[in-house]
């Protein structure tokens, strides 16, 4: 297929943000905030907001942080049922992951592109927000889904493969990989 | 005089397996089973609850119904619980309240369900705006992902290593061999853990629930009645059942969630939502966790029950395996 005829939409709509190729700009989630509380929804409340006490309060678009730390991951090493969109066959296992925002204190659920093992990943290393193909991309249109993968930069992330894996900018340098040494605890509680 | 307590006065199964026949079935057996345990007739039943999930169909979304009709039609009111894997729990809550305001005597909780071979999945249809559809087309997020995040959070936290989880399969799967309603009944080794596959590291195919069909049934009386009417039967007073819900904002990631709720404004509160849940019934009963002396654990992943020890308070959080390596849960420890 030519590139020229794909078009990229949204896997679902209203999710995330989805920049164009070379603008430079990183993706986002797309949430809600409660005006009244100061707490943040994902998916994004469209309607009401479910903090309790602020029923009546405004619900206001926002764009959630695009990085986080791994707060916990799998992988699926059997392929998922439908709806689950195969995106090779045979199925080649991939990770999920946890990721844990400071600034929402949320964690949200993502995959991890392709090429990313559990033996990878770390507790509480840095992820970055990406946007990939949702399933196969034999079609003109390919579908997008949000991705999370590890923080360009982090040594232990993708050995090599991170190069190609991630556009993120290596912000964090080698800072996260002192403070994500397995075993530390991360921010935040676990149930 | 109002009614002070309910009573268990029967209980009654259909084996659990894969014996592909309607759900129906079994919660017929199970409801009979446990009528002829009390030694009550189906006559003298007051309200029935029904238990069910959504993979039956319109027959069991009214399962209390359901099982009414194939029972025979005596007029008496019914309802119906579906709450995933709390189903039961509900049900037996609906109808223990009915006692508790003495519009009945005697209620039939019945609870039964069919499971399709390997993941379970969602509805059929292309239903956008439901997340248990939106994670697996999404994320690829089968039920063991989730039981796979709680897992390696606790061997990140807590040090939990893959040889705890089989400890608790070879613990679970010993107790099966006793039990004839059992799916199934033979004793499983630490190897044979090990070489089952990985499904979600860290978890492996024999550290997840296997999905089986079956059923159950209780049979509830008031206490009174079971006093003046079944004077010679075992019986068993229910003195707590929590059927709560998380407190916003519930910080952990819950299924078939794609996020926690934000705790940036308002504090999370004091207990998560599974402590939440163990402190409940301890306040509704009166007791705490020491006056405990057999829990039966929800073991839908060997971590999970791991979790739970923690959260119904039977040791402090991050200690859990060492109660397991102590030997507390399998033997006659604290917890047997």
């Amino acid at each position: 297929m030519s590139t020229a005829t794909t078009r990229r939409r949204p896997a679902v709509e209203g999710w995330f943000t989805m920049p164009e190729p070379g603008t430079g700009e990183s993706p986002h989630l797309i949430g809600t905030r409660c005006a009244g509380s100061g707490t943040f929804f994902f998916p994004p409340e469209r309607v009401m907001s479910r903090a309790p006490g602020f029923a009546g309060s405004q619900l206001e678009e926002v764009l959630l942080s695009n990085r986080g730390r791994l707060w916990s991951w799998t992988d699926a090493q059997y392929q998922p049922p439908p709806p689950y969109v195969p995106v090779s066959d045979p199925h080649e296992p991939f990770c999920i992951a946890a990721v844990e925002l400071e600034a929402e204190q949320m964690v949200v659920l993502g995959q991890v592109r392709a090429g990313v093992s559990v033996d990878d990943l770390e507790l509480g290393m840095e992820m970055e927000l990406v946007l990939d193909p949702c399933g196969s991309n034999t079609t003109t249109t390919r579908a997008r889904t949000s991705r999370w993968s590890c923080g360009s930069g982090y040594r232990c992330a993708t050995q090599g493969k991170q190069a190609t894996a991630t556009t993120g900018r290596p912000s964090d340098g080698g800072r996260s990989g002192n403070r994500c040494r397995r075993g530390h605890a991360p921010m935040g509680q676990v149930g | 005089m109002g009614v002070e307590a309910v009573t268990v006065a029967g209980v009654g199964m259909h084996p659990w397996g894969k014996w592909g026949e309607n759900f129906v079935t079994y919660g017929v057996a199970a409801a009979r089973a446990a009528l002829a345990d009390a030694g009550i007739e189906w006559s003298d039943v007051g309200f029935v609850a029904g238990a069910d999930t959504m993979r039956n169909g319109y027959p069991g979304y009214v399962a209390g119904a359901t099982f009414a009709q194939a029972l025979g039609w005596t007029g008496i009111p019914v309802t119906s619980a579906y709450g995933a894997c709390a189903s039961g729990a509900m049900a037996l809550e609906a109808a223990r309240q009915r006692i508790l305001a003495g519009l009945c005597d005697v209620a039939l909780v019945v609870g039964a369900d069919t499971t399709p071979k390997g993941f379970l999945k969602p509805n059929a249809g292309e239903r956008t705006d439901d997340p248990d559809w939106l994670r697996f087309h999404l994320l690829g997020a089968t039920n063991p992902t989730y039981f796979a995040l709680y897992a390696r959070r606790r061997m990140e936290l807590f040090g939990a290593t893959p040889q705890d989880f089989t400890a608790v399969k070879v613990k679970n799967a010993a107790h099966g061999l006793s039990n004839p309603n059992a799916r199934y009944r033979k004793k499983v080794t630490a190897a044979d853990v090990d070489a089952s596959p990985l499904v979600a590291s860290p978890l492996r195919l024999l550290d997840i629930c296997a999905t089986s069909d079956g059923g159950a049934a209780v049979v509830l009386t008031s206490t009174d009645y079971a006093r003046k009417r079944l004077a010679d039967s075992p019986k068993v007073d229910i003195a707590a059942i929590s059927t709560i819900t998380p407190t916003f904002p519930n910080t952990v990631i819950e299924m078939p969630e794609f996020a926690t709720d934000s705790a940036a404004g308002i504090a999370a509160p004091q207990r998560t939502f599974k402590q939440a849940i163990g402190h409940a019934a301890y306040e509704q009963a009166g007791i705490s966790p020491e006056d405990v002396g057999v829990a039966e654990v929800y073991d839908l992943s060997t971590a999970l029950e791991l979790d739970w020890y923690e959260d119904l308070g039977f040791c402090e959080q991050g200690q859990a395996e060492q109660l397991l390596r102590d030997g507390a849960p399998p033997s006659a420890g604290a917890y047997p």
